[in-house]
């Protein structure tokens, strides 16, 4: 079973992301940056999925750490609902190299399926 | 410094004196001596050269002598031809006389026969351009130089020329001799000189020691003088010593004149002194005296601010005083109005109500002019946006206007600026006073407010058909506590401030007011103000350039202010009715027009129309229009909001499920307001008109809540409500009422009633009514959307995710309500939570709606989580 790592402070998604992923893939979350990041330090993984605004580390230290320390995990990219700024974060995480992103304005069935592509 | 300059002063005259007579001495002396030492030495030299000359013609003379001597010696020697003692005495010549330089002898044939010593001469004589000696006949003298003459004598012997005699004389010794003696006379001179000088520095040296003996003589009484001028003490007590200065000269003159003087001065310093003295002892009086009186001032001062504190404690006590029991007087008129009264006690309760309610506009009016009258009057100087003011000041008098059917309406002038710097809130204050007094004293017609810009200075102008103000009672109008008429104050109630106010604040804001009347025609009151103009971007709205709507207005009024809102707010527009309109916004007031179909059209219509119930397939019009009003309207018809209220941030409408309404109303506006609201909160609703028709709906259909106005005629609402209880026990029914009182509800409840909704009635109250009784078909409805948008359908998962959506944005919530204690990042940051979480629930418009930023809108997002929270009862 795959592993997916989602870093949300959003509990709301966290909850529902388990529920959508958790009969297929193995899921482990994390609210806040600094936990997320000591996990990625010590544990493999298949995907990360983060947000971009987080409490302690930000997103794009998460993505950075993920980067360097699991070379081959694949990381999409999650920013919340405002219509005016959710943009220009995924269009920074891109620069980041991150390949996948998801607006939470969008369904959430969609990111299922970027899932499903990934792994 | 001081000293020293007296002492240079003490010295001047005698320096002076003795700088000027010895001046005059040298400059006398220096200028006789060299003329008379020129003359003498002049005369001298001219006396030896006088002698030179003659000396010198005697040697020439004497010279001539000796020649004649050899001449006859040689002429003796030749006839007596004895040749060698002439030789021997023409050697002798030229050898003792030393005159003689040398003797030369010559033949008929010019040839030396004898030269003495001369090797020169005689080389001249042989070898120079010879001269023709032997021509020469007689004696022939000539000066070779200065000192040197020559001689040439014939010689005959016997009446036979024989030779010539050619003699060189000297004058050399001469010369030398004379030159000797004007040197002695030089020295001779020059000694004279020196002895000269010498006495001239001897008459020099006296003639200072006596000029200075003089000067002394003639300086000393002044300087006497001086020392006795210096060293008079007026302060002193002793007159002054009649001391002789000088020998009865002028000094002396000068002396006695000081004496008198001082004399004058020592008496006058003495009477000075004394009335210094007496001076002081007054000033000290008066000091004492004026000591005391500020003594007196300062405890007169503090009793005045006391008694100006206590002033004002008595006034604000005295207005809390009187406004509590005015409060307790309405309080109770309105429980007295709510018992069943009889017709004579309802009109005396209803004169009570008027009366308190008057009571309390004076004591403000009161509290406002004693503010003006002590000068508070403080003005502040801020930005604002002036529309947006006015109109704010138009709704507040919109509900007498309507209530009396009066046509309330604004015309802003077209180069009004929209923001300026002034004081919004006493703008506001004087154009309520006069929009007030407007719809106060206008039966019927219209009050319509002109704002327009000229000058710099703002002109606004309250227009109305009212009772209007003779000329005789205009002049006394701006004064304190008058009324038109004093059966004006019994009428209409007022205190008679409201116009003395205005005035004043006016004219504190460097404004005038003015009044044009005509009994029975009507009133304006026109103020205008200088103010600032801000330059803004004015708020243009380019929604409707490309659609086709119609305004069909009934009313000049209305039309005016159409037009001058829709000119503010950039929309284009044409007054023109063509059979084919154009793509753009028409405005006509004639009803019976025929538009093509595929255009949208606004039927503005004021509520006392004829055709008012025409316009209620828009939403109902409140007067005055406003601008917001008229885009809302226009979005509206244009499909291009949702409904009216979203556009205001007011309401979201999104996941109503199908709730069935039923609103039982008699009167017609009451009707369109409540399903205005009714279709702004997103539900529609079935309508009876009277209990009658409600219980007749109520029986074919299911409803989920019924809105029972009590008042109806054919059926009241407790009766309605009564009827349909006997077959329908469960049907929740809303009370609509103005009466919300413990009695009025034990009443309601009795017939069956379950709710009550306050009169006027509010979005809020309706929303919160309709959520309490359509909780579990909402949450429902919630339920399954949230599921369908997660893919989860028929889960139920959604209640799940729905109460983790309300608790764990509660927090943001309560902080969103607060928002004027937050920075804008951090409204943003809460904006943008609820925006995620609502997103992924498939709360889509909320999610929006947050995520627009728009600080505006955090009130609709509030409105709807608090609606969600109570359906889902987390």
């Amino acid at each position: 079973m795959k592993k997916i790592v989602i870093v949300d402070d959003d509990l709301l998604f966290c909850e529902v992301a388990k529920d959508q992923f958790s009969a297929e893939y193995n899921i482990t979350t994390f609210n806040n940056g600094n936990d997320a990041s000591e996990f990625i330090k010590q544990n493999h993984f298949d995907l990360l999925i983060t947000d971009i605004l987080l409490p302690g580390q930000d997103g794009f230290e998460i993505i950075q750490l993920t980067q360097a320390e699991r070379g081959d995990a694949k990381i999409i990219a999650i920013s919340g609902g405002g219509s005016v700024d959710s943009e220009s974060y995924l269009d920074l995480a891109k620069r980041f190299g991150v390949v996948y992103t998801f607006s939470k304005q969008s369904p959430i069935t969609q990111l299922t399926e970027i899932v499903k592509e990934i792994l | 410094m001081k000293n020293k300059e007296k002492k240079v002063k003490k010295g001047s005259i005698r320096k002076r004196i003795v700088f000027f007579f010895t001046a005059t001495a040298l400059l006398s002396i220096l200028s006789f001596l060299p003329l008379q030492l020129s003359q003498k030495s002049k005369l001298l030299q001219d006396s030896n050269n006088e002698n030179n000359e003659a000396i010198r013609q005697l040697t020439i003379d004497n010279c001539h002598l000796k020649l004649n001597d050899v001449h006859q010696d040689i002429e003796d020697a030749v006839a007596g031809m004895q040749i060698s003692e002439m030789v021997n005495k023409i050697k002798n010549y030229s050898e003792t006389d030393k005159l003689v330089e040398n003797i030369t002898l010559l033949n008929n044939d010019d040839r030396i026969l004898i030269n003495t010593r001369d090797r020169s001469k005689e080389r001249e004589l042989l070898i120079g351009p010879r001269e023709k000696f032997s021509s020469v006949t007689k004696e022939l003298t000539t000066f070779t130089d200065k000192n040197h003459l020559r001689t040439v004598l014939p010689i005959f012997d016997g009446g036979r020329r024989w030779g010539t005699l050619v003699v060189y004389f000297t004058l050399e010794p001469l010369a030398k001799q004379q030159q000797a003696f004007k040197q002695h006379l030089t020295m001779r001179l020059q000694g004279i000189i020196r002895s000269s000088l010498v006495t001239f520095i001897l008459y020099t040296a006296i003639a200072i020691i006596v000029i200075f003996i003089l000067s002394a003589k003639i300086s000393k009484p002044i300087e006497e003088l001086t020392t006795r001028v210096e060293n008079f003490d007026i302060d002193k007590f002793t007159p002054l010593e009649q001391k002789k200065v000088g020998n009865n000269d002028e000094v002396t003159v000068l002396n006695e004149a000081f004496i008198k003087l001082a004399d004058n001065l020592q008496e006058s310093y003495y009477k000075l002194k004394n009335h210094n003295k007496n001076l002081e002892k007054k000033v000290a009086e008066r000091t004492s005296e004026l000591r005391k009186n500020n003594e007196d001032l300062v405890v007169a001062k503090e009793e005045a601010i006391q008694a100006n504190e206590a002033k004002s404690q008595f006034l604000a006590s005295v207005s809390h005083e009187v406004r509590t029991p005015i409060n307790g007087i309405l309080g109770a008129e309105k429980l007295l109005q709510s018992t069943a009264l009889n017709m004579k006690q309802k009109h005396f309760a209803d004169t009570i109500a008027s009366s308190a309610n008057t009571l309390l506009l004076t004591i403000n009016d009161l509290l406002d002019f004693a503010k003006i009258e002590a000068g508070k009057l403080t003005l502040e100087n801020v930005q604002f946006d002036l529309l947006d003011i006015v109109e704010e000041t138009l709704d507040m008098v919109a509900v007498n206007a309507y209530r009396k059917k009066l046509q309330l309406g604004v015309v802003f002038g077209p180069n009004l600026p929209e923001t300026v710097t002034s004081d919004p809130h006493r703008i506001q204050q004087v154009l309520t006073n006069l929009l007030t007094n407007a719809v106060k004293f206008t039966k019927n017609g219209f009050v319509k407010l002109t704002v327009s810009y000229i000058d710099s200075q703002v002109k606004f102008s309250v227009e109305d058909s009212g009772i209007g103000i003779s000329k005789a009672q205009q002049k006394k109008l701006f004064e304190p506590f008058v009324q038109a008429e004093a059966s004006t104050t019994r009428r209409f109630g007022g205190t008679g401030l409201g116009l003395a106010i205005c005035q004043s604040i006016v004219e504190s804001m460097n404004g005038k007011i003015h009044l044009v009347s005509e009994e029975n025609e009507g009133t304006t009151f026109s103020f205008e103000i200088p103010v600032q103009k801000v330059d803004s971007e004015p708020q243009l709205c380019k929604e409707f350039k490309n659609e086709k709507i119609v305004l069909s207005i009934y009313d000049k009024l209305l039309s005016k202010s159409t037009i001058s809102l829709l000119g503010k707010l950039g929309v284009p527009f044409s007054l023109m009715i063509s059979k084919e309109v154009q793509n753009s916004i028409i405005i006509t007031d004639d009803h019976n027009a025929q538009f093509p179909r595929d255009n949208r059209v606004i039927r503005l219509v004021l509520p006392n129309h004829p055709h008012f119930k025409m316009s209620v397939n828009n939403s109902p019009l409140i007067l005055p229009l406003k601008r917001s009003k008229l885009v809302d309207q226009l979005k509206y018809v244009c499909g291009l909001s949702e409904n009216i209220e979203i556009a205001q941030g007011n309401f979201l409408t999104e996941n109503r499920p199908d709730i069935q309404i039923l609103l039982a109303e008699d009167h017609p506006v009451n009707q369109d307001v409540f399903l205005a609201t009714l279709e702004q909160l997103g539900f529609s609703a079935d309508l009876a008109d009277n209990g009658e028709v409600a219980v007749k709906r109520a029986k074919e259909k299911q409803y989920d809540v019924i809105f029972m106005d009590c008042e109806m005629p054919v059926m009241d609402g407790y009766t309605a409500t009564k009827e349909i209880r006997k077959f329908d026990k469960k049907i929740p029914i809303v009370a609509v009422t103005a009466y919300n009182i413990e009695s009025e509800r034990e009443k309601a409840f009795g017939c069956g009633i379950n709710d009550f909704v306050p009169k006027p009635i509010s979005s809020q109250e309706i929303i919160n009514s309709i959520t309490k009784f359509t909780k579990e078909k909402q949450l429902k409805h919630l339920i399954n959307s949230v599921d369908t948008h997660l893919g989860f359908e028929n889960s139920s998962k959604g209640m799940k995710y729905l109460t983790i959506f309300v608790k764990t944005n509660r927090q943001t919530i309560n902080q969103l309500q607060e928002t004027e204690k937050m920075t804008e990042d951090e409204i943003n940051e809460c904006l943008h939570k609820i925006a995620g979480s609502a997103a992924t629930v498939g709360l889509t418009k909320l999610a929006e709606i947050a995520g627009k930023y728009d600080h505006s809108l955090c009130q609709a997002v509030v409105r709807r989580f608090k609606e969600i929270e109570k359906i889902v009862g987390a």
